[in-house]
């Protein structure tokens, strides 16, 4: 079972890794994705030799069709799953995620979802189990209320509706690489020292984002929220063949978004996606599209993404080891912070 | 029971999002995938934390399990 279209065949856009938005190049970083998905389901199924219950023709219609259109999210996460099951030889369990996997529908445009519920469904759980802080702080993730549902999506128009005004490249990048807005709710704990989860987004969930529509920072907030998660997206199709670090992850560093140390390429991905959010907030500052009320938010959180950017580029320029890859994303930047 | 050899053999050097797993860690990706992982604190406006978390877990056919963190 063959892939019709090889990745190396795929001719990327001469600003792929520009740190400015750009929404032509997440078509290709989108079906690079999708055609690496497509070669290693295609490999799995001639590896299972015919012990996978499942329709070859389904199988094969579903990896043409993998292959020339968007797909959910959850189609990562699912070919995750089925690896998973195949190591633990568990083919019947494997087959049945490969039947999911190939009755998903074709994805189309940013759609916003409300989390069901992880205890009764099997997406909400495959959703939910992305939203793991590491180093022992899980979180329980939960359906979100009405009311907080309706006042996120709310913000989210109300974000989309400043970018589109005074940084129409950022939203269109987000439009283009978003699938999916996933919404949940964290605890409500009383202890304002109770850790919450705030957004989420990984490689194996491709397009879409997680957020906890509990979040009470208003729609500048949301802007960067939907930079900072949209960037993490970014990242993840621009290493989707090589790594950005060579740092082993045992070696840990202290992180400018968190209070315990992490692997370095933590530290890359959370320096990156800092100065992007400082990028959005100075575009619409500049733009003059911010109401009065905005304008002295958007100058402290200026100052706090560009303290924290410097805190994160001096822990990877002393200690990262990066690949040219790397080295070409951290520095468009380094680039636009040095002249912000 | 399952089978002491596994009926499918898969070579995650040929397999998306694994190729990168250093030996000893389960998770497509590791620690790269799960950079998008954001907490705070309740109160953070007042205790002034943002945080970036990441975690290996993976997904076993029974559910969902969690690996070690790191």
């Amino acid at each position: 079972m063959g892939s019709v279209i090889e990745t190396s065949s795929l001719a990327p856009p001469e600003d792929l890794y520009a740190f400015e938005p750009v929404a032509g190049r997440v078509a290709f970083l989108d079906q690079r994705m999708r055609l690496r998905l497509a070669e290693s389901l295609g490999y799995i199924w001639l590896q299972a030799n015919g012990q996978l219950d499942l329709s070859p023709d389904r199988f094969e219609q579903f990896l043409i069709r993998l292959e020339r259109h968007p797909v959910p999210p959850l189609a990562f996460s699912l070919y995750c799953e089925t690896v998973f099951a195949i190591e633990e030889d568990d083919l019947a369990q494997a087959a049945g995620l490969l039947g999911e996997l190939t009755g998903l529908p074709p994805a189309s445009g940013l759609t916003i979802i409300n989390l069901a519920d992880p205890r009764h469904d099997a997406s909400a759980r495959r959703y939910a189990s992305f939203v793991d802080a590491g180093s022992g702080m899980d979180f329980e993730v939960f359906p979100p209320a009405p009311k907080a549902a309706a006042s996120c999506r709310e913000q989210i128009r109300g974000a989309f509706d400043l970018m589109d005004a005074g940084d129409p490249e950022l939203a269109a990048e987000i439009r283009a690489l978003l699938r999916e807005v996933v919404l949940a709710a964290g605890i409500e704990d009383p202890d304002p020292k109770a850790m919450t989860f705030d957004g989420a987004s990984a490689s194996m969930l491709w397009g879409a984002i997680i957020l906890n529509a509990n979040r009470r920072d208003g729609t500048l907030g949301m802007v960067q929220m939907l930079a900072h998660e949209s960037a993490h997206n970014l990242i993840f199709g621009l290493c989707a063949e090589e790594p950005l670090v060579e740092n082993p992850p045992e070696e840990l560093y202290p992180s400018p978004l968190r209070v315990d140390p992490r692997p370095m390429i933590g530290i890359y991905h959370a320096t990156f996606v800092t100065a992007r959010m400082h990028r959005v907030v100075r575009r619409l500052a500049e733009s003059g599209v911010l109401p009065a009320s905005l304008q002295e938010k958007a100058g402290k959180e200026l100052a706090d993404n560009r303290r924290l950017f410097e805190q994160g580029i001096r822990v990877v320029r002393e200690h990262g080891r990066l690949t040219a890859l790397g080295e070409a994303i951290i520095r468009g930047a380094e680039a636009y912070m040095a002249s912000a | 029971m399952k089978a002491t050899t596994k009926r499918v053999k898969l070579d995650r050097s040929k397999l998306f999002g694994f190729s990168q797993v250093k030996p000893g860690h389960t998770d497509p990706g590791a620690e790269a995938r799960r950079a998008g992982v954001g907490m705070k604190t309740v109160g953070s406006k007042a205790v002034g934390i943002k945080a970036i978390g990441i975690k290996t877990i993976g997904i076993k056919a029974t559910g969902i399990r969690s690996a070690v963190p790191r």
